[in-house]
């Protein structure tokens, strides 16, 4: 793996048309935020339920609240997770407020099996205690997987991709490079003149600093103009 | 070679055509029949374009843009909309897959009944074992239950008094134990070793207890009822638990995570038809076993489970399997 995939936070899938597309997958502070939120929302459905029980029991007579407490209990623990994942948003509440969405890692919408399989496992990804297992998982693996989302095979990506605004034109004159770019290399350069106007002066110095090196970049005032200018060039002068 | 600008002029129609279809199935919105025939063909169309505009180097915003229009129409094509089938489910792909893992039964079954005889046995010879593993308060509650003047029938019920609520708590106790010991496989199978030793312990710990001082008549006939579902359900999440672990240990062609994700599926369908089986224990736990019945009767329906549990199971065939 090259050094440039492996800072790439995107992850690339084939799809059966033939098409490359882009998923983001979410660090942990996203997911562990999203987490939060659900865990805020659980207790308070979770004490909701109970209340209208326990009510509902001096009505009735203590038992049957009782155990209707204990099956909410049951319902909320294994079944929370994966009836909202199963549903049209693929998420949580809480990762629904994050943006983020459970795909599988072919980029399809999961079922009510994957959902479940990662809610399983999510009791192995608390140990030994705040989600130890889980925060090392996400940390360690490529794509920011816990335990449960490796055995049920899905991904918890940004739900949209961040937008990169259209630039009307690129602030310099067209120059050669001088030497024949890999295809990599083509989009690098395509890349950093898209995204130049969302860096400041200092950064886009500092990026494109490894150019210096090159014949054709000492002739220009400076790397940047020397990389926008191949950008340009690249894109035959329509920006 | 067009340019980007031409490239979108041509095209700019048909994205926002798509960009709103995507937006209306988000919501609550529906297609119209025509255009739902029409989405597979759009689709590959948008693909095609995706692939162009990356191609010809026309610049992130595009690729960005196609690449979201890509992924929104992609994921509610490709949503299941599978039904459930639990009649097939229970007749045909759970007995296959339990046909299809019996080696895994067995060692099941070796793991927890050897623990159980063990302990249960070891009652003849001194409380020593038992102590060491029911501790004082296990034996407090045995003893309120199977003791010589215990009574199981009203054990848990004089303070809630109802069946429901006991149905309800086995519920939640025993399916849990069962999703556990399923989850625990992911260690290499050894979390699902564990559990399942541990059960053998303490259930082989309780009724060598019973049998050493209490009334053994009480808890024998209290557990005949559901021991049936109850214990093959629990041998069968600790095939599931095994299955998920053996992926790890000896993944074969695969790689090691291959062979996670696909034992997962496998392992699963055998720990739902657990939790089905724990449920139905936890039914007849709930509303039969603490009525008192003679115990012919309550032998003779324990009797009745397990054999209508053995048919179930041996009926099923390896090729009824259905990989998911």
């Amino acid at each position: 793996m090259t050094k440039a995939a492996k800072l790439d936070n995107r992850r690339e899938i084939e799809l059966a048309e033939g098409v490359h597309i882009h998923l983001c997958p979410a660090g942990l502070f996203p997911r562990l935020l999203a987490r939060a939120i659900d865990a805020t929302i659980w207790t308070a459905i979770y004490f909701a339920a109970l209340l209208i029980f326990s009510m509902m029991g001096l009505v009735v007579g203590g038992e049957g609240g009782e155990g209707f407490a204990l099956l909410t209990t049951f319902m909320m623990i294994w079944f929370y997770d994966p009836l909202f994942e199963a549903s049209k948003f693929s998420a949580t509440p809480g990762k629904m407020a994050m943006k983020l969405r459970v795909v599988r890692r072919s980029g399809a919408p999961v079922g009510f099996a994957s959902g479940f399989l990662r809610c399983l496992l999510f009791w192995i990804d608390l140990l030994p205690g705040l989600g130890t297992v889980a925060i090392v998982s996400i940390l360690a693996s490529r794509h920011s997987q816990r335990l449960g989302d490796l055995v049920a095979d899905t991904l918890v990506v940004y739900r949209n991709p961040p937008i990169v605004p259209e630039i009307a034109s690129i602030p310099a004159p067209p120059v050669r490079p001088g030497l024949l770019l890999q295809r990599e290399e083509q989009l690098a350069f395509i890349g950093f003149a898209d995204r130049s106007p969302q860096l400041s002066a200092a950064r886009q110095s500092e990026v494109t600093a490894p150019l210096a090196g090159l014949e054709a970049a000492r002739q220009s005032p400076s790397t940047v103009s020397f990389a926008l200018g191949v950008a340009r060039w690249l894109s035959q002068n329509e920006k | 070679m067009i340019s980007r600008k031409q490239f979108q002029k041509m095209n700019e129609a048909r994205w926002q055509e798509s960009e709103q279809q995507i937006a209306r199935l988000d919501g609550k919105g529906q297609l119209t029949p025509q255009e739902a025939r029409e989405l597979p063909a759009h689709f590959r169309k948008v693909c095609q374009d995706l692939g162009v505009a990356g191609e010809r180097l026309y610049g992130l915003a595009l690729s960005n843009r196609l690449n979201a229009l890509v992924m929104g129409v992609f994921r509610h094509l490709h949503r299941s909309r599978k039904r459930m089938q639990p009649v097939r489910f229970l007749t045909r792909t759970f007995p296959g897959a339990f046909k299809h893992n019996l080696g895994l039964f067995w060692i099941s079954v070796v793991l927890f009944w050897l623990p159980f005889f063990l302990l249960a046995f070891s009652g003849q010879w001194g409380l020593i074992w038992i102590q060491a593993i029911l501790g004082p308060e296990g034996m407090q509650s045995m003893d309120a239950m199977y003791g010589k003047d215990g009574d199981a029938l009203k054990h848990g019920r004089e303070s809630y008094g109802s069946d429901f609520m006991m149905f309800a708590f086995y519920i939640q106790n025993n399916v849990s134990i069962d999703f556990r010991i399923f989850a625990g496989g992911i260690f290499y199978g050894i979390g699902t070793l564990f559990f399942t030793i541990f059960n053998g312990l303490m259930i082989g710990a309780a009724a060598g207890y019973v049998q050493a001082t209490g009334d053994p008549m009480k808890f024998w006939t209290f557990v005949a009822g559901h021991s049936a579902f109850e214990l093959v359900g629990l041998h069968i999440s600790t095939m599931a638990g095994l299955r998920l672990g053996w992926g790890l240990v000896r993944p074969g062609q695969l790689t090691r995570m291959a062979a996670l994700v696909k034992n997962a599926r496998e392992a699963l369908v055998l720990l739902v038809g657990a939790a089905v089986l724990t449920f139905f224990a936890a039914f007849i736990e709930g509303f039969w076993s603490a009525h008192p019945n003679p115990p012919t009767l309550k032998f003779a329906v324990g009797a009745f489970f397990w054999l209508l549990t053995a048919v179930y199971l041996i009926s099923g065939r390896k090729e009824w399997y259905e990989r998911p």
